[in-house]
């Protein structure tokens, strides 16, 4: 069954050669002959599909459309052509603790971030004790947030989201951020859920995760360059980086 | 088009979050907040002691307006940053955006629905009539309503304009004048009298003073108007939010 199917997508963004995000700025440029943008394609024809539990990796170059693509299968950005199907509820992990407010407690950060990635209020609370511990920030419960260091403010999202029972899980590089021992628990959290049966979709840096971690993976640079097993695609990507100087 | 209103849990925690932090969750933060419009009161009175002693109640009439266009002014300057204030909560999640708009709306009423609870006792005090004060339970409501259909307009054109609140500021301040707070409405000359009433708040201040003061029934046919009015916004303001929606990831 698929669970994701990309079909022909492709994205434009105009980029304004002249500033105009105010509507004195509009005005102005009514007068100087309109605004002048400079088109600039993000991605142009990508398909792709992935399976029901598959690891899907994403690499590529800074600038080959890799948050772009991620942003758009997640249905946050529209696609200028081409369509997005999606079967089951999508988890997109883009940045960690979006809407975290450092002046509440942990336990408000985690109820507001937990329902923004779509748990109902009854399970955060009945999964409470569950997040912190798989964060390692017992201790902390009641502190406020800000007196929190920032790898554990990322602990506390990646646990308050791996308990949100996605489908699937779309993940944009922020298992970068906190150390060694996390990150491994973090991959072998992932994996444990892929075992259960939930897709995930990675964008990845390291050649080394795409071949270690993901089924299958693709090489993304505008548009598909190459894809299918981990190891030749990141055979390609190595030929893709040694070609420049 | 209304799919997002099924998200209550979102709706009501973000509105929640919004309410406790405006106040840091201490029961004093709301009557702190109250020093600022008592004080305004207070200097306006002294100001225009002889215009306002053309009203009933004088005192109460001038707070209940103070309260009243505080809403407006608050509601709708703090809903026009709701989109650009909280800008990875729209590039980063999927949280449908109309619920951003929406739930500084519903915290910032509830905060309003608090304070004009609150002068109850100085209503008392100052002989003021509170036979239909619960009324207020139906006209808050509609008030809120009006404010998010303002807020579904101004909140994804500011993610366009930046410069619309600095515009928008210029609008609240003029709509203190436009309503009869420090005037009552007899002053208004004959001849532009029914221009000035097509302002639906005009009319909706009216109601609350009804309720609030003077112990009568709001006129119906005036709250069809504000109603109808309210309807209209919301509408429109469902269209331009859909339309500008699109862009908001690009240009945040």
């Amino acid at each position: 069954m698929k669970t994701i199917e990309v079909v022909r997508v492709s994205k434009k963004f105009k980029i304004p050669v002249e500033r105009a995000d105010t509507l004195f700025e509009r005005i102005v440029s009514l007068f100087s002959g309109g605004l002048r943008y400079r088109e600039f394609w993000a991605l142009k024809d990508v398909s792709f599909e992935v399976e029901k539990g598959e690891i899907f990796g994403i690499i590529g170059p800074n600038g080959g459309g890799k948050t772009t693509l991620l942003s758009i299968v997640a249905g946050i950005l529209p696609p200028d052509t081409g369509e997005v199907r999606v079967n089951g509820k999508v988890v997109p992990i883009l940045g960690l603790g979006v809407g975290f407010n450092p002046e509440l407690s942990v336990k408000d950060n985690v109820i507001i971030y937990g329902t923004i990635m779509g748990l109902r209020k009854n399970e955060i609370e009945r999964k409470f004790e569950e997040i912190l511990q798989f964060a390692e920030i017992e201790e902390f419960r009641d502190a406020k947030l800000k007196n929190l260091s920032s790898g554990m403010r990322a602990r506390i999202a990646f646990s308050t989201v791996v308990n949100t029972n996605p489908d699937i899980i779309i993940v944009d590089e922020v298992l970068a951020v906190g150390d060694v021992n996390f990150k491994k628990k973090c991959y072998k959290k992932l994996r444990e859920m892929n075992k259960e049966g939930v897709t995930i979709l990675l964008v990845s840096h390291s050649p080394g995760m795409i071949k270690g971690f993901c089924h299958r993976a693709m090489l993304l640079k505008k548009s598909v360059v190459e894809m299918g097993e981990p190891k030749d695609v990141i055979k390609r990507y190595e030929e893709l980086n040694a070609r420049k100087p | 088009m209304f799919e997002y209103l099924k998200k209550r849990d979102i709706i009501l925690t973000l509105t929640k979050y919004e309410f406790k932090q405006r106040y840091r969750g201490t029961a004093l933060g709301v009557a702190w907040s109250l020093i600022v419009p008592f004080l305004m009161a207070l200097v306006l009175y002294t100001i225009f002691s002889k215009l306002l002693h053309r009203t009933e109640y004088r005192v109460l009439y001038l707070v209940v307006g103070i309260f009243f266009h505080r809403y407006f002014a608050m509601g709708t300057s703090i809903g026009l940053n709701a989109i650009t204030g909280k800008v990875h909560l729209v590039t980063k999640t999927t949280v449908p955006r109309e619920i951003l708009p929406l739930s500084t709306t519903l915290a910032y009423g509830l905060s309003s629905f608090i304070e004009m609870v609150i002068l109850l006792p100085g209503i008392i005090y100052f002989g003021g009539n509170i036979r239909y004060f619960f009324l207020l339970l139906v006209l808050h409501p509609i008030y809120v309503l009006l404010v998010y259909g303002i807020n579904l307009i101004l909140s994804p054109l500011n993610v366009y304009f930046r410069d619309l609140k600095e515009i928008w500021s210029v609008v609240t301040q003029l709509m203190f004048f436009a309503l009869p707070i420090i005037y009552p409405t007899e002053i208004i000359p004959e001849d532009i009298l029914d221009i000035y009433m097509l302002n639906p708040l005009v009319r909706l201040l009216n109601a609350y003073r009804d309720v609030m003061i003077y112990g009568r029934i709001p006129n119906i046919y005036d709250l069809d108007y504000v109603l109808a009015i309210t309807l209209i916004l919301l509408v429109v303001g469902h269209v331009i939010f859909n339309k500008l929606e699109k862009g908001f990831v690009e240009r945040l």
